[in-house]
């Protein structure tokens, strides 16, 4: 594999990663915020 | 895979041991060690990726803030296994009936994975030959893996 297809692949790899991880971290922190924000009311009103 | 036996073993081991009945030993070299490890854990990731998404040190190259940067992200992070092994292993059981301890090891898993799998391959070289939408995804990622591994941590604390 030459230098430039390794890198594109690396590149491919980075980019799916890392919109995964994004994706996956702003699911999971508006669930908990949301969750949060449901426990507040249900306690306070 | 059953993992309650492991965490049960944990617990009565040496180091369950020592930090369940020294309560200074696991406030000095568990806590506070942990705390400041990820101080500069937290520290490393967040002028590596600024500095890639162009917020600071835009006179220093990024190639050098990455580098310099992941040196200390390394050191902190064997403490950071360290002393949360030894943490964990002072209340084993109560850690593996908390949601948010999983929560944390799957972030700290996929944390170390994106950086020695991904993060570092693609960044050893010159970055002004990466596309830079592909360096500013990856900054954001990282950032957010590490904001989630320890405010995972810290809600630990303030759960169960």
């Amino acid at each position: 594999m030459t230098g430039s297809k390794q890198s594109g692949t690396i590149e491919k790899v980075a980019a799916v990663s890392a919109g995964a991880i994004i994706i996956s971290a702003v699911v999971y922190w508006t669930i908990q915020v949301v969750g949060m924000l449901e426990f507040l009311e249900m306690a306070y009103g | 895979m059953e993992l309650l036996p492991f965490f049960e073993w944990a617990e009565t081991s040496f180091l369950g041991y020592i930090g369940k009945n020294y309560g200074g030993v696991y406030a000095t070299f568990g806590q506070s060690v942990h705390l400041m490890a990820l101080a500069v854990l937290g520290g490393s990731v967040l002028i590596a990726d600024l500095r890639l998404l162009n917020i600071i040190l835009r006179d220093v190259p990024s190639e050098v803030v990455a580098d310099q940067a992941h040196k200390w992200f390394r050191i902190a992070l064997v403490v950071i296994l360290s002393s949360g092994i030894f943490m964990a292993a002072a209340v084993a059981q109560r850690m593996y009936y908390n949601d948010f301890f999983w929560a944390k090891m799957s972030a700290l898993l996929v944390g170390i994975i994106f950086v020695f799998a991904v993060k570092r391959p693609l960044l050893k070289g010159r970055h002004d030959e990466i596309n830079p939408i592909v360096i500013k995804l990856v900054a954001v990622a990282s950032i957010l893996v590490w904001f989630s591994v320890a405010a995972t941590g810290r809600w630990i604390g303030f759960s169960g």
